[in-house]
């Protein structure tokens, strides 16, 4: 087989193994005290009660509360959340990146559901 | 001073050593700020963050150009400075891509008074129409090439990857998908070929005023976009400042990747202050570190990457020199070979077993854009078309 046409195969099988695995793995479940600065920008994914719930223009911030501490989850409107009745109290599974803002840190949510 | 120094120092380690990222230094000295902080003040600390930050950038070019190993801040610069390199330029591609450095660093502390003022009333409207400029540069970019098919086809690739790559739960993402489609795509093309270096001149490689007339504002534009924006960096910077500048030739590419470079590490600094938005990892650490930035706090920082990109200026041109000295006289598949390996043990450590194989599939893309004889810029789709994708309003 040509060089050329081994490049191709191995390209295109890669990125659809990449998208099967995108749609199937899920980050580490954690306690949320777990969660620390030398996690920035790392995949994380907690479950939590929701205690608040503050709406901006294009942003929710929740703050949800595990039996271990509690952290806020930035949620971009873009996400789709229509399906999901957030409440207080409601248990939420979220998936995210951690990150930081005014020196706290939060999780920036790329995937919500309900539990 | 000597915080300075000693930030200076790290600089050029982390520049020097391929996939050693300041983000590393800055979160070992949060760990122990608890310590140091009895000792000296934060202000002192951060002022060794921004030293540092300032010298990666310039110093980071050298494995860049020398040994095809980018990070993705000098991705872009891998095509031009290898083909510089196999004239025996070399040198004075790293020359190029320094002088644009602190070019960068000039237009940072003249636009900064202009940032601190404008910028809270710009970022909204910024953020609104992200997404048709981006379509609008990628496009133009793709119209733009001889090969139109193949352009959009490595666009596109590139994209899905990039899209597929960014959603999958991995630290470090961008390492092994730039990594792969500019850095050991060129380094196993160079095994293959068995590439031989010519020996490199040790001279000054001129550039017109004419196209510094037209980086200067290109790198500017697109270095306050993508500076200020989420999810942007010096990467998409590079694509669109190159759409913005128009036809350059190579050596000037690397000159405005240079300033982009520096300008966007600057004004992540600037964007703490103006906006309360820490945009890269060391960005967050000083921010955490000082908990509030005052007016005098930004300035004296700035006043310590004018002074700490002077020092790497020349320290650059010194280790380039030793780069190009050196570099022929060594089998350069043989450095090809180990910096290949060297990746590909750094890719496990820093994104896993599954950055192995996005780095895998990124290598294979790259390679299909050279073999093809394509502009290898079209494959920071990988990058844009996730960014477009979160900017589109639905």
């Amino acid at each position: 087989m040509k060089l050329e046409n081994f490049v191709v195969i191995v390209a295109i099988t890669g990125i659809v193994v990449l998208f099967w695995l995108s749609s199937t793995l899920e980050p580490r479940l954690l306690p949320i005290s777990n969660i620390t600065i030398k996690m920035l920008e790392s995949p994380v994914r907690v479950q939590g009660k929701i205690t608040e719930i503050k709406e901006y223009n294009e942003n929710i911030l929740l703050t949800i509360n595990d039996s271990s501490d509690s952290i806020d989850v930035y949620v971009y409107k873009k996400i789709k959340l229509e399906k999901l009745e957030l409440a207080i109290n409601s248990s939420i599974e979220v998936s995210g990146k951690v990150s930081e803002y005014h020196g706290k840190l939060e999780i920036v949510a790329e995937k919500i559901k309900l539990l | 001073m000597l915080t300075l120094i000693l930030g200076i120092f790290a600089g050029t380690i982390t520049g020097l050593m391929p996939g050693l990222h300041i983000n590393l230094v800055a979160l070992l000295l949060f760990s122990a700020s608890g310590f140091l902080l009895d000792f000296t003040s934060a202000s002192v600390l951060v002022c060794f963050i921004v030293a540092m930050t300032i010298t990666h950038t310039f110093l980071d070019f050298i494995p860049s150009i020398f040994l095809a190993a980018p990070s993705s801040e000098t991705a872009l610069s891998v095509m031009p400075g290898h083909e510089l390199l196999l004239q025996g330029e070399g040198y004075g591609a790293c020359r190029l891509a320094v002088i644009g450095c602190f070019l960068g660093l000039i237009i940072l502390l003249v636009s900064a008074p202009f940032l601190i003022a404008f910028l809270s009333h710009i970022y909204p409207w910024l953020h609104r129409y992200m997404a048709a400029i981006l379509v609008t540069a990628s496009l133009f970019l793709i119209l733009c090439d001889k090969n139109k098919f193949m352009a959009a086809f490595l666009f596109l690739i590139s994209g899905i990857l990039g899209v597929a790559t960014l959603s999958l739960p991995l630290k470090q993402p961008l390492f092994p998908l730039l990594t792969g489609l500019f850095g050991t795509s060129m380094l196993f093309t160079s095994i293959k070929q068995k590439t031989i270096l010519p020996k490199q001149n040790i001279s000054r490689v001129r550039i017109s005023k004419k196209e510094i007339c037209k980086i200067i504002p290109a790198s500017f534009v697109s270095s306050s976009l993508c500076s200020f924006l989420p999810g942007l960096g010096a990467a998409q910077a590079a694509v669109i400042g190159s759409d913005i500048s128009g036809k350059i030739s190579r050596r000037g590419f690397l000159v405005l990747l240079g300033a982009i470079s520096t300008l966007v590490a600057g004004m992540n600094f600037v964007a703490i202050y103006a906006i309360s938005k820490p945009r890269s990892g060391v960005a967050v650490i000083a921010e955490k570190l000082l908990e509030s930035l005052t007016l005098q706090q930004l300035w004296l920082f700035l006043v310590v990457a004018l002074v700490a990109g002077s020092v790497a200026f020349f320290l650059s041109l010194f280790f380039a020199r030793i780069f190009a000295l050196k570099i022929s006289s060594i089998s350069y598949s043989k450095i090809s070979t180990i910096i290949l390996g060297l990746l590909v043990i750094l890719c496990i450590i820093f994104s896993g077993w599954l950055g192995l194989l996005v780095l895998i599939t990124a290598t294979t893309i790259g390679i299909i854009a050279i073999e093809s004889g394509t502009r290898k810029m079209h494959l920071m789709g990988s990058i844009m078309l996730p960014v477009i994708l979160w900017f589109l309003p639905f």
